[in-house]
């Protein structure tokens, strides 16, 4: 059982040093990435039978701040190490932000993450082995509320019965109607978001190995969000999804956006 | 209207925020050094991230980059990263409880 | 209509906050309205004298909000308010959020 761990750090007291772990690799004898991690820290690994922790040494408390720069510089980093991980070893298991693994009295914390490699070593290759071959994508639906509004008035019967009865009516009247008319074609709307929604959750599932739903993002000037989702893709079937969402985004109306390829932090 | 093949974008700092923050393996281990459930940023943190502009991955690295080198070098421990009497106190209790 | 606007007062955004609440009010009222009108325990003469005071009340809004220019006062304080309620929306389906609300930081920027 070769143990190997490249620390540039000698001689700290175990008490107050942390790993800071990114992610789980499986480790043969590739030479860790030239990567800088969180606030500059030197990223190595700690590699336990065949399987590597790629940790950077830190204070044994989290990474907490309200400065909203900083942290989004902390996710940069972090996401920086784990995509150089995962270029480097083709398969690769997230950590959640913050994992930082502590020394105790009698352990340090590097010798803490090679137990822990040890302790969940079957689990930990059942999942990466779960992972290979397979990328993350985001995938993001959203129509154009104008010209869908415009189809369902089309479609709706009862709208456009009321909107016929509109032009006859006085000031007042027409003016509730036009409420009335809103609320229905809101209605209208929504209906088509669900059938739309479980159509597209369909045709995508049906080309991914796993499908999440995120939760929609508001707030985009006339256009709305209908689909938000990551997906865990094999990527020989990565033409098929493409397809699929070519199809989608060439349909009047809609238009999506594709993120990725990612590594799979939401599928772990 | 044209068929044009979908183009796959680059993430950008809110489609990191979720996937690093929330996602990724849990582990649940008295090794570990957790918030006991309570997740790192709040809600106000989180609108100003999702709100801030695109941030490319060289973006923000650039600027973090120039003022790493600014600082001293050989310094063990970054500022920021000291343990405070408070924090060492509720260490030592995690450590002694099961 | 003349209106006294005191500059203090404009600075402070406290007539955004105003105007946003009298258009809340009046969506509320609008909504009412309609449910009533839909219910059938309103005659048709009701109906559009409610429609035409309604009418009123939405371009006297919108008169005030081009002629102080708080059009995007008013946008900014409703955004902020739907915001609130998702976050408190999303606060009761996961309670954990609120904990980090008042936390002080423990790494400086």
């Amino acid at each position: 059982m070769e143990t190997q761990v490249q620390s540039p750090i000698e001689g700290r007291d175990t008490k107050t040093t942390g790993c800071y772990v990114y992610c789980v690799v499986p480790y043969a004898y590739e030479v860790c990435p030239d990567v800088t991690g969180i606030e500059g820290c030197r990223v190595y690994a700690i590699v336990h039978r065949g399987l590597g922790a790629i940790v950077h040494d830190c204070a044994a408390q989290p990474y907490r701040s309200e400065d909203a720069h900083l942290v989004a510089s902390w996710v940069m980093a972090h996401h920086r190490v784990v995509e150089a991980a995962w270029e480097r070893w083709g398969t690769v298991l997230p950590l959640t932000f913050n994992t930082i693994v502590k020394g105790a009295d009698e352990r340090s914390a590097v010798e803490n993450t090679r137990m822990w490699l040890d302790v969940e070593h079957e689990w930990l290759r059942a999942r990466l082995s779960s992972l290979t071959g397979k990328v993350e994508y985001g995938i993001q639906v959203f129509w154009d509320t104008e010209t869908i509004a415009r189809t369902v008035a089309v479609t709706n019967s009862e709208v456009r019965k009321l909107q016929e009865e509109i032009e006859s009516k006085p000031r007042g009247l027409a003016y509730m109607y036009r409420q009335k008319l809103e609320n229905l074609l809101r209605k209208g709307l929504e209906a088509r978001a669900a059938e739309e929604f479980k159509d597209l959750y369909a045709r995508i599932s049906r080309c991914t190995a796993n499908v999440r739903a995120e939760k929609v993002k508001n707030g985009e000037l006339g256009r709305q969000m209908l689909v938000n989702l990551s997906c865990l893709v094999c990527q020989d079937r990565f033409p098929d999804l493409q397809a699929e969402l070519d199809q989608v985004n060439n349909t009047e109306g809609f238009s999506v956006r594709l993120v990725g390829p990612l590594p799979p932090y939401s599928f772990c | 209207m044209a068929m044009e093949p979908m183009a796959r974008h680059r993430a950008t700092l809110v489609d990191l925020l979720d996937r690093v923050l929330d996602h990724g393996v849990i582990i649940n281990a008295d090794i570990i050094i957790t918030l006991a459930g309570v997740p790192l940023v709040g809600i106000n943190l989180r609108a100003a991230l999702a709100g801030m502009d695109t941030m490319t991955k060289y973006g923000v690295m650039s600027d973090w980059d120039e003022r790493i080198r600014a600082e001293e070098s050989g310094s063990e421990v970054l500022p920021g990263h000291q343990l405070t009497a408070q924090h060492a106190v509720s260490l030592a209790t995690a450590t002694t409880a099961r | 209509m003349i209106l006294d606007v005191n500059e203090g007062d404009l600075k402070n955004g406290v007539l955004g906050l105003v105007v946003a609440l009298v258009e809340i009010v009046k969506d509320v009222l609008q909504l009412q309205a309609v449910k009533r009108m839909e219910g059938g325990s309103l005659t048709e003469q009701e109906v559009e004298r409610l429609g035409e005071a309604l009418m009123d009340l939405e371009s006297a809004i919108d008169k005030i909000k081009v002629e102080i220019g708080i059009t995007e006062s008013v946008k900014a304080v409703r955004d902020g308010l739907d915001r609130a309620v998702d976050d408190v929306i999303e606060g009761i389906l996961n309670p954990g959020v609120w904990e980090m609300a008042g936390m002080p930081s423990s790494r400086g920027g």
